[in-house]
């Protein structure tokens, strides 16, 4: 009866398939069975942002089909989680039955640390990393999903590792989706300046939790501080840093 | 230089590149999200605050449910108070009927108090073209800035992105100030300048921080005494407000000013509090001899038809989501192009000056919501600039919004359709692989060309693994996965915590 159905956003399932193998490993070394609805693509959260409510209905609904009979779901991704909780019962204020279906669901997707602590209990999952961690707040984990609390507490039980303290660990990064691209001069500075508090932790890698923050944050490091690493919080607790 | 907000993306690469500005902004940005943060400390633990603000968004709630009947309450209850009430549908109007009240009253000069719907409406620069009066503000920020011929850097620190080296620069210059980088030596130039001013002031201007209808009365706070100065010594004093500064009685007001001086300059209440309730009597010696209340619509009726938008107009004005806001933050107040920059500005400009002319406002976001969450108001910044991007797309033209060329359209709806079929996905996604790849050099990518060329001014990318999760499930992740789940620790771990029982459907 430890059915977990697993939510891989498209941008794990593309590129950073490393995010979800570590999920996967992470879930299942500590007993978990393992759904993962192989239709399953884009929750439609680029077309929200973007203003394209249609074309996300009908992302919505294709989504919902999906996973509405599983048990509860699972995704390494604050963003994607708050697209199906937050955002889809306010795509249907005008299609009750859809909007009741969106909120049955809301209720059983999990971003993974709130799944950990709060469904299942685990606050240490025997992971080991030698060194100093510090925590990237994402947005969506940290303001849409008031996740906080849980991510700290796992990282703080990895066996070696201490979590250390980064200047404005909360504010952006300067991801947001079509806005990097669209507005790279000013990405630029918000992610310098996370980079730069990163830097100044003395932390060894530093931990997100948001693949959107994994990509924006791994590759301006990756361009000017390449000896430096982030990592999400799966392939910390996986143990595959 | 007059700024617009159409001007938004090179104004904003303009100021991105001054980083001591940027740094300093952020450091002044830290202190006060402290200063506040310890002030909201006194209504409680993080619970309690939130209670707070709760109350203070109910509030507003209030407000803006009733709006019509409280503004007619207050009108009522200021009359019988000697105020004259006069109502603007637009800026235009507004200025108009301010000229028709210096023309009337013979005024020379007049001294004001900050007020954002002055620089909203542009006042300051219509009298000086049309009646040749003389303007001076009182508060020194925004005299400062005044002199210069700037927009506010940010509403209660208008001045704040200037050295103490440009502003006595500024100052020499203008009004004839000796050269001096002592803050105390250019406050008491400043202050003996403008005190001669305030006693000679045929009018003074002021904004509303609240209106209260019950008893017809106004609330002013500021900390400089420039205020009190202005509302009381000159002839006439002209109060302008937005129609949305209105709230039913006195005990919703002080939770209101509390919220606003907490999350503004962090302060429990500022030094000034002024409550005028009408023109001086025959028994009284101070205060004006006429008091006039404008009430300026300005395009606020248009949005505050609909549900949704009508949303945008809890604001208090107490600039917390500026100094919350990572793009404010390093762009400072000028790309905004109007009197509310930041997040503000977001949702309060495209409902008044259309959704066209303001499209970098909404998309300049990356939703990272730490405006909503500070906002005293219950202000649902994320909703709003969702739905602007929505109005955008589809095209609106009660606020001035174009729907989006076919070509943008069809682009997009091509792509998500095809993120969202299965096939079409799988096949999409071999063809961007070997496309990609094709470039990387160490496992990176270090440039693209077309749409997607933005990511590379500062960024790598990933290569793209050669098998996607899907695949490396279907190939013996979802074996391993099976092995690893059913192996003896594993099911040992599942058995020391009761996993199912815990799940609670929130």
């Amino acid at each position: 009866m430890n059915k977990v159905s697993l939510f891989i956003p498209c941008a794990v399932d593309a590129v950073l398939v490393s995010v979800g193998e570590a999920t996967v490993r992470l879930l299942a070394r500590l007993g978990f069975d393992l759904i993962y609805h192989e239709e399953q693509t884009c929750c439609g959260q680029p077309a929200i942002t973007a203003g394209y409510l249609d074309l996300a209905r009908e992302a919505a609904r294709r989504f919902i089909e999906i996973f509405e009979e599983d048990e509860v779901v699972v995704s390494p991704s604050g963003s994607c989680v708050s697209t199906i909780r937050n955002e889809y019962p306010r795509l249907f204020a005008d299609e009750p039955e859809w909007q009741q279906r969106a909120r049955q669901l809301g209720q059983k997707v999990y971003e993974l640390s709130q799944f950990l602590v709060d469904v299942a209990g685990i606050e240490d999952v025997n992971a080991r990393f030698e060194g100093k961690l510090a925590y990237h707040k994402s947005c969506h984990v940290l303001r849409a999903l008031g996740i906080d609390r849980q991510p700290q507490m796992l990282l703080q039980n990895v066996k070696g590792a201490e979590l250390v303290p980064m200047n404005l660990a909360h504010e952006c990064c300067g991801f947001g989706g079509q806005f990097s691209v669209k507005y790279p001069y000013i990405s630029e500075a918000i992610v310098g300046d996370k980079v730069k508090n990163f830097l100044a932790s003395g932390a060894d890698v530093l931990v997100v939790s948001d693949p959107g923050c994994l990509l924006n944050i791994s590759g301006y490091l990756h361009r000017h501080h390449p000896e430096r690493k982030v990592r999400h919080l799966a392939e910390v607790l996986a143990g595959t840093i | 230089m007059k700024l617009r907000p159409e001007d938004f993306q090179s104004v904003a690469r303009e100021e991105v590149a001054k980083t001591a500005q940027r740094d300093f902004v952020i450091m002044v940005a830290g202190v006060f999200n402290y200063l506040c943060d310890t002030a909201m400390g006194a209504y409680g633990d993080k619970e309690e605050q939130d209670k707070a603000r709760a109350l203070g968004a109910q509030i507003r709630e209030n407000t803006l449910h009733n709006l019509p009947q409280l503004l007619e309450e207050f009108e009522k209850n200021a009359t019988s108070n000697g105020i004259q009430v006069l109502w603007a549908a637009d800026a235009e109007e507004a200025c108009q009927l301010v000229k028709g009240l210096v023309e009337k009253h013979q005024v020379k000069t007049i001294t004001k108090g900050k007020s954002m719907i002055s620089e909203e409406i542009g006042l300051n620069h219509f009298l000086e073209q049309e009646t040749g009066v003389k303007i001076y503000e009182g508060d020194l920020g925004e005299f400062i800035v005044q002199q210069r011929g700037t927009l506010p850097f940010h509403i209660v620190g208008p001045a704040i992105n200037l050295t103490v080296q440009e502003i006595a620069s500024i100052l020499q210059e203008h009004i004839d100030m000796p050269y001096t980088e002592t803050a105390a030596e250019i406050v008491s130039y400043v202050r003996t300048f403008l005190r001669d001013k305030f006693e000679r002031a045929d009018m003074g201007i002021t904004g509303v921080n609240q209106a209260i209808a019950s008893t017809g009365s106004l609330i002013l706070v500021e900390n400089e005494g420039n205020i009190r100065w202005v509302t009381s010594a000159p002839r006439v004093h002209v109060a302008l407000m937005s129609i949305e500064k209105v709230c039913a009685s006195f005990a919703d007001a002080f939770h209101l000013l509390g919220l606003l001086t907490r999350n503004c300059t962090g302060q429990a209440i500022t030094s000034y509090v002024s409550i005028l309730n009408g023109p001086r009597r025959d028994d009284e010696e101070d205060g004006p001899e006429a008091m006039y209340v404008v009430i300026v619509d300005n395009g606020r009726s248009a949005a505050y038809q609909d549900p949704h938008l009508k949303e945008a107009l809890r604001c208090i004005r107490c600039g917390r989501c500026g100094i919350q806001c990572p793009i404010y933050g390093r762009v400072g107040a000028y790309p905004y192009g109007w009197c509310y920059p930041g997040p503000m500005g977001n949702v309060i400009a495209p409902l008044i000056m259309g959704l066209d002319r303001t499209r970098d406002l909404y998309e300049a976001c990356t939703l990272c919501g730490g405006c909503q969450s500070v906002c005293p108001g219950g202000t649902p910044h994320l909703d709003l600039i969702s739905r602007y991007r929505h109005m955008k797309v589809t095209g609106d033209e009660r606020f001035g919004g174009t729907r989006v060329s076919l070509k943008e359209r069809a682009a997009f709806e091509l792509m998500n359709r095809g993120m969202q079929n299965p096939a079409l996905y799988k096949s999409g996604l071999k063809i961007a692989r070997s496309y990609i790849n094709r470039r990387s050099q160490d496992g990176y990518i270090s440039s693209l060309p077309g749409p997607m060329s933005g990511w590379f001014t500062c960024r790598d990318f990933p290569q793209l693994p050669e098998k996607s999760f899907r695949e490396r499930w279907q190939e013996d992740l979802q074996r391993e996965a099976a092995q690893l789940a059913g192996s003896a620790a594993a099911q040992q771990e599942a058995a020391a915590h009761n996993y199912h029982l815990k799940h609670r459907p929130r």
